[in-house]
């Protein structure tokens, strides 16, 4: 039973492990967010709005996918405001969930072309790629904080003008979430994996020993016994009427004393033999004990 | 020993997998969800507004357009000039070439700016039209500075230029802002000033068409441009009224007259400003009835009218850009002009 406790304990505590290994990895939270806008007739150009790439932290990545090379403009947002009045363009203003951009076209009846785009005195950056690019936000932070100060920009996304400033934008940022039953699962399961093996080896050392006992009480017996029979006349019948005892059965030394002396009392030693067919009642009771002892010797388990 | 039956072990299993599925749904209920979103941030507030235009944005108009105009001038074409250089500059440019055309020592008189930028003076005020100033290097070797005059009319302008005046030798400058501080614009009606920048200029052009007795409360400083436009003209009224009574042959007089619509200006660091104006001047000798006035050797505006000797009147046209400090209004300095470029742009006589 203890045995039984014991494995079960280890089995409990390796199911604990395996599940805050799971927790760890298979079920662990995802460690990155993607956000994502899929533009549809966007207009020449996408802006997002200052602030929304550092929604999820200042890491991550933002990935712009459009019909062709895709420029990447940075310039304070009144600018950009100005730059596209009287046009239609997409703005990206946050995230409605963490998969999910919110867009906002603005001037749904204006102008759906930009002449040249990129060559405004007004941007204080612009880097054209061919599609999809991407935008580190690291550096883009690094540029308007520290000793640079500043309110945050906007990034205006166009192609060449006519076709859409952008077919997709996604914003990636890493998160650090984590199951919080991981290290409980880990340190529960370790501490009863480790109870259930401590009981296992006391469970298994417990038998051996008890094991080791029925031997050695089996040993103890049988040494008993030789000298019961060393010394028939601690134990040998006796006839009722305090007669002569028999004759010892056995050829040890001390029998052959006690049968010498015996022998100088009584009766001349008779050569021991085999034990034949009983000589006479008290004769029968002898040979059954040396036949349980026997039969002891050679069926040791049976007497466990 | 027996087995165990089959429907004990089936059952076994069953609730080992649906406590084994339970208990994987629990703990992968319990994985934390994150928020929502926050809303996007604006970033800080700054305490004081910044430039609109950074010293990189203005190095590339600076460079722009100081190769527009050497590619001009080489051609001798002020269409190169377009889209950079407009307004005053563009015609004074222009008008150049036509007098180059016809006599090719007007060529000497070209001055351009170089493309390098040595200190802009960016304004901090987002409106449009936005006002910057920059000193660039002149284009000739060892060449003295220029202040260039940078406006963008809006949005989805380009900064164009309309004129650059020569910084004054011999004339203390005025502290300007840091490039990433910025300077507030002024207008020409701009009231915290020693006196308004339309005054000023106004003041300017009447002390260089009537001298120092136009600037009664001496409210103008002395400047290099004023001394030499004074000394040249005296000069030629002596050299006209050689041997005779004063001004019995001819009188010269030039006229300046300041251009409304070009004008730049942008804070100091002592709250006063520095001004870009446009002047235009007419310098006129008007030739006594019955005298004639005839010049030895032709000179480039002789061959430009095609006549060394004139009766009536002899008349050369200028287009003067210049910059003026004007200090704040409760300093006890002058308005001092600071630089100035002047461009002949046409002659005539008879």
């Amino acid at each position: 039973m203890q045995r039984l406790l014991a494995i079960l304990l280890v089995l409990i505590g390796v199911i604990g492990l395996v599940l805050g290994r799971l927790g760890e990895t298979t079920w662990a939270p995802a460690t990155e967010v993607t956000a994502t806008a899929e533009l549809a007739d966007a207009g020449p150009a996408v802006v997002i709005d200052p602030g929304v790439l550092y929604i999820g932290g200042k890491e991550g990545t933002v990935t712009v996918t459009g019909a062709s090379d895709v420029s990447v403009i940075t310039a304070p947002e009144g600018d950009v405001t100005s730059y596209l009045d009287g046009t239609k363009y997409t703005r990206i203003t946050g995230a409605s969930d963490w998969s999910t951009l919110t867009t906002e076209v603005v001037g749904a009846d204006g102008a759906t072309e930009i002449e040249d785009p990129t060559t405004s005195d007004l941007w204080r950056s612009v880097e054209t790629s061919a599609s999809p690019v991407t935008i580190d936000i690291a550096d883009f932070a690094a540029a308007e904080t520290g000793d640079n100060e500043q309110e945050y920009r906007p990034i205006l996304l166009v192609t060449d003008g006519k076709a859409a400033g952008a077919e997709k934008v996604s914003i990636t940022w890493p998160v650090e979430a984590e199951n919080r039953w991981v290290p409980f699962a880990y340190a529960g399961g370790a501490a009863i994996a480790v109870i259930g093996l401590v009981l296992l080896v006391v469970s298994l050392g417990g038998g051996r020993r008890r094991d080791e006992e029925v031997e050695d009480a089996d040993h103890g017996d049988r040494a008993d016994d030789a000298v019961v029979a060393a010394d028939p006349t601690e134990e040998l019948p006796r006839t009722e009427d305090g007669g002569t005892p028999l004759a010892p059965t056995t050829s040890s030394a001390a029998g052959a004393a006690g049968a010498a002396t015996a022998a100088t009392d009584r009766t001349p030693p008779t050569a021991p033999t085999a034990p034949e067919a009983p000589a006479s009642a008290d004769d029968a009771d002898l040979w059954s004990v040396v036949d349980e002892d026997q039969r002891r010797a050679e069926s040791p388990e049976e007497d466990r | 020993m027996t087995s165990p039956r089959p429907r004990t072990v089936a059952r076994r299993r069953l609730v080992l997998g649906g406590g084994g599925l339970a208990l994987a749904g629990l703990l992968a209920a319990c994985a934390e969800t994150p928020e929502a979103p926050p809303a996007a941030e604006a970033g800080p507030t700054l305490a004081e507004p910044t430039p609109n235009t950074t010293e990189d944005q203005l190095t590339t108009v600076v460079t722009e357009i100081g190769a527009a105009v050497a590619a001009a001038d080489e051609a001798r074409d002020a269409g190169k000039l377009a889209p950079r250089v407009v307004g005053s500059a563009a015609a004074f440019r222009k008008a150049m070439y036509g007098l180059i055309e016809k006599d090719d020592q007007w060529a000497q008189d070209l001055t351009a700016p170089g493309e390098s930028l040595m200190v802009p003076m960016t304004s901090t005020d987002a409106e449009f039209p936005r006002t910057a100033i920059a000193l660039v290097a002149n284009s000739a070797k060892d060449g003295v500075p220029m202040f260039m005059a940078l406006q963008q009319a809006d949005a989805r302008s380009p900064y164009t230029t309309w004129g650059w005046a020569q910084q004054a030798s011999g004339v203390e400058m005025p502290e300007v802002p840091a490039d990433l501080v910025g300077s507030a614009p002024v207008t020409p009606d701009t009231d915290d000033l020693l006196m308004t920048p339309k005054d000023a200029l106004a003041l300017y052009a009447k002390v260089l068409s009537d001298g120092d007795a136009a600037d009664k409360d001496d409210k103008l400083a002395e400047n290099p441009f004023q001394t030499e436009t004074h000394k040249r003209i005296q000069t030629e009224r002596k050299e006209l009224n050689a041997g005779v009574e004063k001004d019995e042959v001819a009188t010269i007089k030039e006229v300046f007259t300041v251009v409304e619509d070009e004008f730049a200006g942008l804070r100091t660091a002592d709250g006063g400003a520095i001004v870009l104006a446009t002047l235009t001047s007419v310098r006129k000798v008007a030739i006594k009835d019955g005298a004639t006035v005839r010049y030895a050797e032709d000179n480039k505006y002789t061959t430009v009218i095609g006549t060394k000797e004139f009766t009536k009147e002899f008349i050369r046209e200028f287009g003067t850009q210049v910059a003026v400090y004007i200090p704040a209004k409760d300093s006890d300095a002058q308005v001092q002009p600071i630089g100035a470029t002047q461009t002949a742009t046409g002659t005539s006589g008879s």
